[in-house]
């Protein structure tokens, strides 16, 4: 029964989906010109952006018309490379044009119109197709083929600087929502036909491109032919950003961290590409998903290769100090000062008891009420048009700040705890949704079962993360199971005379990836 | 089969954890377990906090005083940190409470405590616990029981005892410092400086207990009556309150006292504390004077390396105390060239006898006086002769005052300080 249901359940959906494929249909063109155009404003009914231009070639003997729909082509290009051209062309021979007009479609495509890309278009299908993909559609008196010319020509952002992940050195361009632009910029830094760019069309309304990028002989084809698959099971109607696949994509759903990675730079994008990842790049949004990711993946950024290692490597530990910092942090406040006071050095013990003499509430709810505040905070800071968000800030540190302190309601200890714990929450942007969300269990296990509670929590979440896997990659690799080679490029950065493998733990195909001897030397004495 | 063993850990470390997060994700799956799950959540969460203490509700026990009361009872005092908060929460400030109660055991006594309380005394922190010489006298066994069996006090924790009552220790007014607990903390602390106290921590003192003669030192705290100290408060205040002719006490941390089985048997002075200390090699800072002829010269330890050794010849026991001291000489006014080895070797000389003085007149109130065997000669002889000492033990606290002691103490002078002889050298 439950099959039947969803069946037809099915039908439906895909009947919502497909609009009027029926009446477009695959039927072939008429010679009438007319009726040619009538076809196109009958599937284009009620599409206001839908222009015609009519004219005539061959000294006004030839009826000739173009459409294309407003706001996806370059006018200049139609103007210069069609319109001109054609009504300027002239048929020498009389009985050509009189006994084989088949001839002058073929006249144009070869010689006329000065278009990159031409293409026949024989189906109604296939003229909506061009159309809506930036083509304008040329039709000819006589003739059942019409051409579709290319002369896409989007209004579109220019790229500019990383907003999401600003650095201090590297590429000052990030990624666009134009996919042939976003290619390009891969194109740009991996000049080798190797870059493979796979292209597939997802979602059955929005028909949105999507690339799937790697470096044949680098990424490993088990991993392309899987991403492959994932993306070709995707059955939706619209897919509006990338993380619309990323959700389709994932593993599995009970991981507790982002398993892909999202990023809108391209020099972190040809770095992934050249570990042997894969990138898939969806038209539409700056953000690229690069699979597989590890959990290491998350405190690096991309920046840290540019750097100086010794810093670097310190500046990534500091990274994971925060982790636990951002995760914990509250937590244990809550377990060493509910149940645990005796870990509490003297001195200070003494001063939390004066700091909480006059306070009404238990620890647990003081944090929790000044995380939620912090939250709210954090949230109204995102979400608000930024000319308001000054009075946010003003709001969250002076009145809430200094009044909830004053007030008694919270002491300042409290403050001073989740003050650290927002700041250190910063520093991993990519994984602070999940720690935001992981924080709050802890401190109710805190709260309940002290350190016991975080351990058991721990142990849990550690079970989760172990379990889980990036595109059959263990999520947790290199630390477990443990790589020590990958180490040296997955978890630090080292200068790639040091470790001049790439990470075996993404792929094994092709491992070395700069010469051995690559050391720095002083200058040898010349004899 | 260590290798298997180690495959076995790796297919462990690989496999197993990745299997059982697939049971992990399984049980999630399952609408019973998730039920059963949030059961298990909200049953802990409904536990109540069983024993748990807000911190804005605990008092900081940080001084246990210990005495004996009439009719058997103990009595307890104890020095109380109880903090204060301020309307906003921000500034902090300490009220120092004095609490007495007592009973008819310790436990009684410290239960009684309690009605007179008005927070939850908690004992993470106790910083030193001082008994009265009339209740160590009678037993220690009580006390270290307890402490044995308490979870909160740390075994980190001083034990002293005091010449007097404890109680009327802990009365005496603090100077310069917060509350009386951080002024003796304070004492305790720089004792190592002059190695003239020494105070074990209570888990010394339990580890000694356990063993067979229990004989040991634990430290020794006082307090003398005085007219004048320093003052914390202004002049003003200080003329106003305590410029009058009146004294009252201050606490000092010197010596040492001498436990044998479980029960306090007598003090020992600085320099006798010291002595034992040369021999126990636990000198950590020191500064030995000594005339050479109607001038003063004073040497500056450095290293030491002790060693305590037994004889058996015949019937005659005997032990032979070994010490190396290296050391700096930091005073001296005496018109001596100290480059020359003659001189040197005389100053050493007298070093080496006022090193030996220190350590002789200890042993002999030990031998003679107390006969405790507070630096452990029996171990020694057990570890060197055990078939000897197994007819000697019976009869031990009879020999041990009549075995000879023999000294070979060396002091080396290997350093006169930034300069060479005294300034006031005249030739």
């Amino acid at each position: 029964m439950d099959k039947k249901d969803k069946k037809s359940l099915k039908g439906m959906i895909s009947d919502i989906i497909k609009p009027n494929k029926e009446d477009l249909g695959e039927f072939p063109l008429s010679k009438n010109i007319d009726e040619n155009m009538q076809e196109i404003k009958n599937a284009f009914n009620n599409c206001c952006d839908l222009s015609f231009r009519e004219f005539t070639i061959n000294g006004g003997k030839t009826r000739c018309f173009i459409a294309y729909i407003e706001g996806t082509v370059k006018l200049d290009l139609i103007n210069d490379n069609i319109l001109k051209p054609l009504m300027s062309w002239q048929v020498k021979s009389i009985t050509e044009s009189l006994f084989n007009i088949d001839w002058i479609i073929e006249n144009i495509n070869k010689s006329t119109a000065p278009i990159c890309e031409v293409s026949e278009v024989k189906n109604i299908s296939e003229i909506t197709d061009g159309l809506l993909g930036g083509c304008c559609v040329l039709f000819v008196d006589q003739n059942a083929v019409g051409l579709s010319l290319n002369v896409e020509g989007w209004e579109q952002r220019k790229t500019g600087e990383a907003e999401v992940e600003p650095v201090l050195r590297g590429a000052k361009e990030s990624f666009v929502e134009s996919i042939t632009l976003n290619t390009a910029l891969l194109r740009k830094r991996i000049k080798t036909p190797n870059l493979k760019l796979e292209k597939m069309e997802i979602g059955r309304i929005s028909k949105t491109s999507v690339i799937i990028a790697y470096i044949s002989g680098i990424a490993e084809d088990g991993l392309i032919k899987e991403i492959r698959s994932r993306l070709k099971r995707i059955d939706i109607d619209i897919v509006m950003e990338s993380g619309i696949l990323e959700h389709f994509v994932s593993d599995s759903t009970q991981t507790p961290f982002p398993v892909i990675e999202v990023s809108e730079r391209p020099d972190l994008s040809t770095l992934a590409l050249s570990e042997g990842r894969v990138v898939i790049i969806v038209d539409g949004t700056p953000f690229v998903l690069i699979a597989p990711a590890v959990f290491a993946d998350f405190f690096v950024s991309v920046e840290d290769n540019y750097t100086p290692t010794y810093f670097t490597v310190l500046i990534i530990l500091l990274r994971y100090v925060a982790f636990f910092i951002a995760l914990l942090a509250p937590s244990f406040f809550i377990a060493v000062t509910t149940y645990h006071q005796e870990m509490i050095p003297y001195q200070l013990l003494s001063t939390f008891i004066s700091a909480r003499v006059d306070l009404p509430f238990p620890v647990f709810l003081e944090a929790l009420l000044m995380e939620i505040t912090f939250e709210l905070l954090r949230e109204a800071g995102e979400r608000m048009p930024r000319a308001i968000s000054p009075s946010v800030s003003i709001v969250g540190t002076l009145v809430l700040g200094q009044a909830a302190i004053q007030s008694g309601l919270v002491s300042p200890i409290m403050v001073v705890i989740i003050a650290i714990t927002a700041t250190a929450s910063f520093v991993n942007t990519k994984l602070s949704r999940s720690i935001r969300a992981l924080k709050l269990p802890f401190m109710i296990l805190a709260a309940s079962l002290g350190l016991f509670g975080i351990v058991m929590g721990g142990l849990v979440l550690m079970i989760l993360m172990v379990s889980s896997r990036s595109f059959g990659v263990p999520y947790m690799s290199p630390f477990t199971p443990s790589k020590g080679e990958d180490l040296k490029t997955l978890v630090f950065r080292f200068p790639l005379w040091f470790s001049n493998k790439r990470p075996t733990s993404i792929q094994k195909n092709n491992i070395i990836r700069a010469n051995e001897n690559g050391e720095p030397k002083t200058p040898q004495s010349n004899e | 089969m260590k290798t298997e063993n180690q495959k076995l850990l790796k297919a462990m470390s690989n496999n197993n954890l990745l299997k059982l997060g697939d049971i992990l994700v399984g049980t999630i799956k399952s609408k019973k377990n998730v039920l059963i799950i949030t059961f298990i959540f909200i049953a802990t969460s409904l536990t109540g906090c069983w024993g748990q203490i807000g911190l804005g509700e605990m008092n900081l026990v940080t001084i246990l005083g210990v005495d004996s009361a009439p009719n058997g009872e103990t009595k307890v005092t104890v020095l109380v940190n109880a903090p204060a908060g301020t309307a906003a929460g921000m500034a902090q400030k300490t009220n120092v409470w004095i609490g007495t109660a007592t009973g008819t055991s310790f436990a009684d006594a410290l239960t009684n405590l309690n009605s007179t309380a008005n927070k939850r005394l908690v004992w993470y922190h106790t910083r030193a616990i001082i008994v009265g010489s009339a209740s160590a006298k009678e037993s220690l066994a009580e006390l270290l029981d307890f402490i044995v069996r308490n979870r909160q006090i740390r075994l980190s924790t001083h034990i002293l005892i005091t010449d007097g009552e404890a109680n009327a220790m802990l009365s005496t007014p603090a100077d310069v410092q917060q509350g009386l607990a951080q002024e003796i903390e304070g004492m305790i602390q720089n004792a190592p400086e002059s190695s003239k106290a020494y105070i074990p921590h209570i888990k010394d003192l339990l580890m000694a207990a356990s063993s067979k003669s229990a004989e040991t030192l634990i430290g020794k705290i006082g307090y003398k009556m005085e007219t004048q100290s320093t003052y914390s408060t202004n002049r003003q205040e200080a003329r106003n309150e305590y410029w009058i002719d009146r004294p009252f006490g201050t606490g000092y941390v010197e010596g040492s006292s001498v436990i044998k089985e479980d029960k306090l048997v007598g003090f020992l002075d600085e320099k006798q504390t010291r002595g034992c200390l040369w021999a126990l090699n636990k000198v950590e800072e020191a500064n030995v004077s000594a005339k050479s002829d109607n001038d003063d010269i004073a040497l500056e330890y450095r290293t030491s390396k002790a060693s305590i050794k037994p004889k058996i010849s015949g019937d005659k026991i005997s032990i032979n105390i070994k010490l190396v001291v290296r050391g700096m000489l930091s005073e001296t006014t005496a018109n001596k060239d100290y480059l020359k080895l003659p001189d040197l070797k005389e100053a050493q000389k007298l070093f080496e006898e006022e090193i030996k003085g220190e350590i002789s007149s200890a042993i002999s109130k030990l031998q003679k006086e107390y006969n405790s065997d507070a630096l452990g000669f029996d171990k020694t002889i057990r570890r060197k002769y055990p078939k000897q000492w197994k007819e000697i033990e019976p009869n031990w606290h009879s020999i041990f005052p009549e075995v000879e002691v023999n000294y070979d103490i060396k002091v080396i002078l290997r350093r006169l300080g930034k300069t060479n002889n005294t300034i006031l050298k005249k030739d």
